[in-house]
């Protein structure tokens, strides 16, 4: 199981990255998570909410009103150009944070 | 309602309602309701679904900066009456020293509706003995100055109301105790807790002893006299001294029990929170001196009357228990405050 701390900087990557295919809403997006992460993460609905909101306030998420696919009504967010934009700049940095780390956790002095 | 409603209706039971808080409501209630099912089609018992459900909710506190809490916490004065609000340890300071200075106004106050009597007391026994009636002017000159101490002590206790004003938050307990505020008011107390036993413990010895001189003067004085009245005077004085001694000393107890939302020495009905007490409370001297009063005129009855002050200091004691037993959550604003 990887802890809440270890992910909360790159839930806005996540739920970017997985809107960007098609949009969602709240217990799908938790779910995607869920079976992507194959059970090793389960994000918290209030941080998923949180997070959702705060993407919303910053307009890279629109929202609209739809019907699910069991039949209720709920709210969809889809990304917007300007979420576009941020999910790149979040894969850019992510790419490099990922080779700063792995450069210290495999202990290779290559300098 | 299902468990999953009532457990979002006890986590937003804290906070205003406003059009982004019922939407938070109703979406995190989707995403439970949704979570719920998702669980049950996966063969999860409907405890099993709920407890998961819940366990995987988070924490509110999370949410509330999108919310938006904080700044409906300033926007409306509705919000800010609803809402606990944040005290640092430079106002709870600042209502310490408040209470302090103005300590002097209780200390006094309270003893004067005590002492209210005395005067007219002491003229009647000064004049009594010649005749069977007092001269008018004695009582005259007694009733007038009775009702200007019991209206200067009323004005002291409403200035006071008034200079503690600003703090009225910290008085009621409409506010978040932080740890460093819990540990300066618990300082405070201990710091306090020496001068306070020696006051409570003077002011007991002065009120058992009171009854003394009435007891005395009752017992030496002869069955148609007045000279009992010094007595019943220097009686009503020990008290209103027992209880100048102790206000005097209340205000570190006083200040840092509500600091820390405690009101276990709020025992006397001079401060209790119910108007209903507090009148009484005011009133029991002064009415006590009028039955001692007409009791004895009208009737005659100086040789049997005294009784009346040991009676009077029982049913007194006797209210002060009462209030502590059933006066624990006036208005419903001292929930909690309860101690053993």
């Amino acid at each position: 199981m990887i802890g809440a701390d270890a992910i909360r900087g790159h839930i806005d990557l996540i739920l970017l990255a997985i809107l960007e295919t098609r949009p969602s809403y709240a217990y799908e997006l938790s779910k995607t998570i869920t079976d992507r992460s194959r059970g090793e993460y389960v994000v918290k609905q209030t941080t998923l909410y949180t997070a959702v909101k705060r993407l919303q306030s910053h307009r890279l998420l629109d929202s609209y009103e739809d019907v699910s696919s069991s039949g209720k009504p709920r709210t969809y967010y889809k990304i917007t150009p300007d979420g576009h934009d941020q999910l790149d700049a979040k894969r850019a940095e992510w790419r490099s944070t990922r080779a700063l780390v792995d450069h210290f956790a495999e202990g290779q002095d290559t300098a | 309602m299902n468990v999953i409603d009532s457990y979002l209706d006890t986590l937003f039971a804290p906070y205003p309602d406003s059009a982004r808080m019922r939407e938070a409501r109703s979406e995190l209630g989707a995403m439970m309701e949704d979570k719920q099912q998702g669980l049950l089609d996966d063969g999860f018992t409907e405890p099993q679904a709920i407890g998961k459900v819940i366990a995987e909710f988070g924490s509110l506190e999370e949410v509330a900066p999108v919310l938006g809490i904080s700044t409906e916490l300033g926007g409306s004065s509705f919000a800010e009456a609803q809402e606990p609000s944040h005290v640092s340890p430079e106002r709870a300071e600042e209502y310490v020293a408040a209470v302090r200075r103005s300590q002097w106004m209780p200390a006094v106050a309270v003893p004067m509706f005590v002492l209210s009597a005395v005067p007219l007391l002491l003229l009647f026994a000064a004049t009594g003995s010649a005749s069977p009636q007092p001269p008018p002017w004695a009582t005259g000159t007694g009733l007038v100055l009775l009702l200007v101490m019991v209206g200067a002590a009323v004005m002291l206790l409403v200035a006071r109301d008034a200079k503690l004003g600003d703090f009225s938050d910290l008085e009621e307990g409409d506010f978040d105790l932080s740890p460093p505020v819990r540990r300066f008011a618990k300082d405070l107390k201990r710091q306090n807790r020496r001068a306070v036993a020696i006051a409570v413990a003077i002011a007991i010895m002065l009120w058992i002893l009171s009854a003394v001189p009435t007891i005395l003067a009752g017992l030496a004085a002869e069955p148609e006299g007045t000279g009992t009245l010094y007595g019943v005077s220097l009686t009503l004085m020990m008290v209103a001294l027992g209880l100048w001694v102790l206000l005097r000393q209340g205000w570190s107890d006083q200040a840092a029990d509500n600091l820390l939302k405690e009101s276990e020495d709020e025992d006397s009905p001079d401060w209790s929170t119910s108007p209903a007490i507090r009148a009484i409370a005011a009133l029991y001297w002064p009415v006590i001196v009028a039955i001692y009063l007409a009791w004895s005129f009208i009737w005659g009855a100086w040789e049997i009357s005294w009784v009346l002050w040991p009676v009077a200091g029982v049913l007194y004691a006797g209210l002060w228990s009462l209030n502590v037993a059933v006066g624990r959550h006036p208005e419903g604003t001292a929930t909690g405050r309860s101690s053993a």
